[in-house]
């Protein structure tokens, strides 16, 4: 049986989405179960390269960092020292995560370098089989619109408790002290 | 005998993810996990979105639209929801969604 570059590519990525979405469904800890889908998310990303897609691939791998890093921070809540703690990786981990990193970029570079030419090469050689967002462009900004409104939305909603108004007054000079 | 990969391989990824966030989001208390399922979800759409946009050119540029979409609100979702359950949970004292009953009909 003989396996293409592109087939071991996919049954690599495809073992680590499955494999890292499975541990975030069976991880107890929220910001652990967030960590995981940021594997899974970044497989994803290695998938869509791995097809050609690169606008949606590079899209969901800036998604994932930042969605994953929210969902970490919110999911550890008493302190990030805390979380920081719980997080720590041993030895193995660090070597999972390293092979997991070199087997994304490994996609890239085959993807990018010797597999299909990029939009722009097919741009520059007169070949107007690519991919052309034309007609979305009004979808594509009103999402981006909508995402900077959530994001503002969020950070409201996701703001720190006030201080007590009368630690914020100024005192007046002279004034006794309570 | 060949091994190429075709759009089933990649459908059946998708199945896998979609009913791994699934299970997550039925399964899961916390309003934090349930999200990593709902986050799940929307990565198996995008598979299936930019497959078929691969393997069916006439859907090439619809699939890669969809995609960008999927992930773009997928990451709005996800930091909406949890801006809302970390208010919650800062006014209640607990993330578990089984404890929020006000809007129940």
């Amino acid at each position: 049986m003989e396996l293409s570059l592109a087939a071991v590519l996919f049954y690599s990525l495809a073992a680590l989405a499955a494999g890292t979405a499975v541990a975030a469904v069976v991880a107890e800890d929220p910001s652990r179960a967030a960590a995981w889908l940021l594997g899974t998310l970044a497989a994803v990303s290695g998938v869509s390269f791995l097809l050609g897609a690169y606008p949606a691939g590079a899209a969901q791998l800036l998604a994932a960092v930042g969605g994953s890093a929210a969902l970490r921070r919110a999911g550890a809540r008493p302190a990030a020292s805390e979380v920081a703690a719980r997080l720590r990786a041993g030895a193995g981990w660090w070597a999972v995560a390293t092979a997991a990193g070199l087997l994304l970029f490994g996609t890239f570079a085959v993807t990018l370098a010797g597999g299909d030419a990029t939009p722009a090469d097919r741009a520059s050689a007169g070949d107007d089989s690519g991919i052309s967002f034309d007609a979305y462009l009004l979808p594509i900004g009103l999402v981006a619109v909508h995402l900077l409104v959530a994001l503002a939305a969020a950070a409201y909603l996701a703001r720190g408790p006030r201080p007590p108004q009368d630690a914020a007054a100024p005192q007046p000079a002279g004034a006794p002290a309570p | 005998m060949s091994a190429d990969v075709g759009l089933t391989h990649y459908l059946l990824l998708g199945a896998l993810l979609f009913a791994c966030g699934a299970t997550g989001v039925a399964v899961k208390r916390n309003a934090s996990g349930a999200f990593v399922g709902v986050g799940l979800m929307l990565v198996a759409a995008a598979v299936n979105f930019v497959a078929f946009a691969h393997f069916n050119p006439a859907f090439r540029t619809e699939g890669w639209a969809f995609a960008l979409l999927v992930a773009v609100l997928g990451a709005a979702g996800a930091a909406v929801g949890v801006a809302v359950a970390l208010a919650y949970a800062r006014g209640r004292g607990t993330a578990d969604v089984d404890a929020a009953r006000d809007l129940k009909g």
